[in-house]
């Protein structure tokens, strides 16, 4: 899996390209467990993802409790038709911050930066 | 990585071994194989679950069954796709855990064991069997 690393203020976006699979899954945690040492609040952009199985759901809700062991959050943004069927089906969208787009992604962490409660674990 | 024929009545044979890389391959090329009998786009969410679950099979197979080889068919009939998978040694029943993980009552979220349920949500039959010596699983899904 390839990543590409950009900063918003405070908020790392990581756009991930590929699909979200046995191994791939490994290096995403990899990847944010090495960033979460200087950041704290994610977006992952999954418009590259093309396909994820459950271990890849298993990365994303690794990652999601690794950030809130450091009091941060992360926010899952751009998900393809399949992507999302495996979010629903297990019902992690409505335990993960799951938003539309990347922008919706930056508003909803800087609401919470701010202090706001985003209604989710 | 085995043969495969066109419409209805089709299938195409798959043989895999101990590493997750080659389902990958395999789910690309019952992807192609799916795409050149079932076209049109009211049956790509159809598919799309297929594809889902037969990854989760091949995937708990490689992991968990100790086979080293794993022999795949997917028959491609005029309303249904049927998955088997074959694999080799002692008795490996999938089914046996299948129960989707309660993400509302778990204080930490799980990493694991959303596949087989997955696979029994997506499908319409799922079924073990095990005859000489050999585990077989069968997907069913009316397409």
């Amino acid at each position: 899996m390839r990543f590409n690393i950009t900063t918003d203020d405070t908020i790392v976006i990581l756009a991930l390209f590929g699909d979200l699979v046995t191994d791939s899954a490994v290096e995403l945690i990899s990847q944010v467990t090495k960033l979460a040492e200087e950041h704290r609040f994610f977006v992952l952009d999954m418009s590259s993802v093309g396909f994820m199985n459950s271990s890849g759901l298993g990365a994303c809700m690794k990652v999601h409790t690794l950030l809130k062991e450091k009091q941060g959050h992360v926010a899952f943004a751009h998900l393809n038709d399949i992507v999302g069927r495996v979010f629903s089906l297990t019902r992690a969208d409505k335990k993960l911050l799951v938003v539309p787009t990347k922008p919706d992604a930056i508003s909803k962490l800087r609401e919470l930066i701010r202090g706001g409660d985003l209604g989710k674990e | 990585m085995g043969r495969n024929d066109t419409g209805a009545g089709a299938r195409v044979t798959i043989s895999l071994g101990r590493d997750f890389r080659e389902i990958d391959a395999a789910r690309v090329k019952i992807r192609e194989f799916c795409e050149t009998v079932f076209t049109g786009p009211e049956r790509r969410s159809l598919l799309d679950d297929f594809y889902l679950a037969v990854t989760e099979a091949m995937n708990n197979a490689v992991e968990h069954s100790g086979a080293k080889a794993i022999d795949i068919v997917v028959f491609a009939g005029a309303a249904e796709i049927i998955f088997t998978m074959i694999t080799p040694g002692a008795r490996f029943d999938p089914t046996e855990k299948i129960k989707m993980p309660d993400l509302d009552s778990a204080e930490v979220l799980p990493e694991g064991g959303f596949g087989l349920a997955m696979i029994q949500e997506l499908m319409d039959s799922v079924v073990y069997e095990y005859r000489e010596g050999r585990n077989i699983f069968t997907l069913k899904k009316t397409i």
